[in-house]
């Protein structure tokens, strides 16, 4: 393989424009409710999936249930501490966090997982550097 | 298939380790028999695109997204044990830098994907062969990824039979098989098409030039 087959390899890795990157991402907003937003990472809603609230001074969940059609999930703290959330999809998407809630700092949270430029920069990052390595290799006599 | 951490309980993460670590030990047993200088840049750059290839999902009926692997490239490029090699790196790598699938989750999907997806692909690959080369290597994409997803599907549908509490609710993940096998693997039928593509088009620009493929 020499370099010129590197823009074949990247082409490859081309998706149509629709096409996000994978995985889920979440933020947490709230001064007297905690409102959970679930997203793909291009920021579409995910949409029905199950989720699990715990409180701090429960083992059992004290809320369980299924986003709503724009992904959110909601539920009213009663006293301060870490609560527990937990989010699934049956297919293996989701997440688990703890929320430090505090009524009288209330939340607002940044999205939990990395832009999908950010992501989609690391990656063309990683193909750009093995590429440089494959034409140096080939360079060398 | 990048499952976060805190969907499989350590019955099944622990012994996973053990499994994925033999096969590591495996790869790095054979690793200077089979990697020459001229193949680690090749490696390299096929690792990369696996690494982007992961990155993308593609939206699917029913509000959920699969994305594809680039193990039936690898596998038909380098065979099975440098396979096992790039696919694990490449989920290492995806779930330091991006968060991508859990620490405890990497054995799971270095097995499904790296081993028994790149096996499978081989295998796919040797036995039809006699159809042509264009319907071998859609297979070995097809049905690599396919058997990834039923590895990933079984891992996660056996959590409440795993690890459940007194009284059997699960610790980890909720869902058993029955939710799980058509959920994870009936969108990966169809991204199993996109690997075939994929794979062929891989082997056709790159095949000749990585020293004739899998051994």
């Amino acid at each position: 393989m020499s370099t010129r087959h590197i823009p074949l390899l990247l082409l490859l890795t081309m998706q149509p424009a629709g096409a996000a990157a994978h995985g889920v991402t979440h933020t947490v907003q709230g001064t007297e409710a905690v409102m959970i937003t679930v997203s793909h990472d291009d920021g579409s809603p995910l949409v029905g999936a199950f989720f699990k609230v715990t409180s701090p001074s429960d083992a059992e969940p004290v809320l369980t249930g299924t986003t709503d059609t724009v992904g959110r999930l909601t539920f009213l703290p009663d006293h301060d501490g870490d609560w527990r959330v937990e989010v699934w999809t049956t297919d293996g998407h989701g997440f688990k966090t703890t929320i430090p809630w505090s009524a009288a700092a209330g939340l607002d949270s940044k999205p939990s997982a990395p832009a999908t430029g950010f992501r989609l920069l690391v990656g063309v990052a990683v193909a750009g550097i093995a590429g440089y390595f494959t034409g140096r290799s080939r360079r060398r006599p | 298939m990048h499952i976060p951490d805190g969907f499989l309980g350590p019955q099944t993460w622990i012994p996973a380790y053990g499994a994925a670590g033999a096969g590591w030990a495996w790869v790095l047993r054979g690793l200077r028999r089979d990697l020459r200088a001229e193949t680690i840049p090749r490696l390299g750059v096929a690792s990369a695109c696996s690494f982007v290839l992961m990155l993308i999902a593609i939206p699917l009926p029913g509000g959920t997204t699969a994305h594809l692997t680039g193990v039936g490239m690898i596998a038909v490029l380098f065979g099975v044990r440098l396979g096992y090699l790039a696919i694990s790196v490449v989920l290492l790598m995806q779930a330091l830098l991006l968060g991508d699938g859990g620490i405890t989750a990497l054995p799971i999907s270095s097995l499904a994907l790296g081993l028994v997806g790149t096996a499978t692909a081989v295998s796919a690959r040797r036995v039809l062969r006699p159809l042509g080369e264009t319907i071998s290597l859609f297979a070995a994409g097809w049905c690599g990824v396919v058997a990834a997803a039923v590895i990933t599907a079984l891992a996660l549908g056996l959590q409440p039979t795993l690890s459940h509490d007194d009284v059997g609710a699960p610790l980890f993940f909720p869902f058993g098989t029955a939710t799980t096998l058509p959920a994870i693997v009936v969108p990966h039928l169809l991204i199993g098409i996109l690997e075939g593509v994929v794979t062929i088009i891989a082997w056709r620009g790159l095949g000749k030039r990585t020293g004739g493929g899998a051994p």
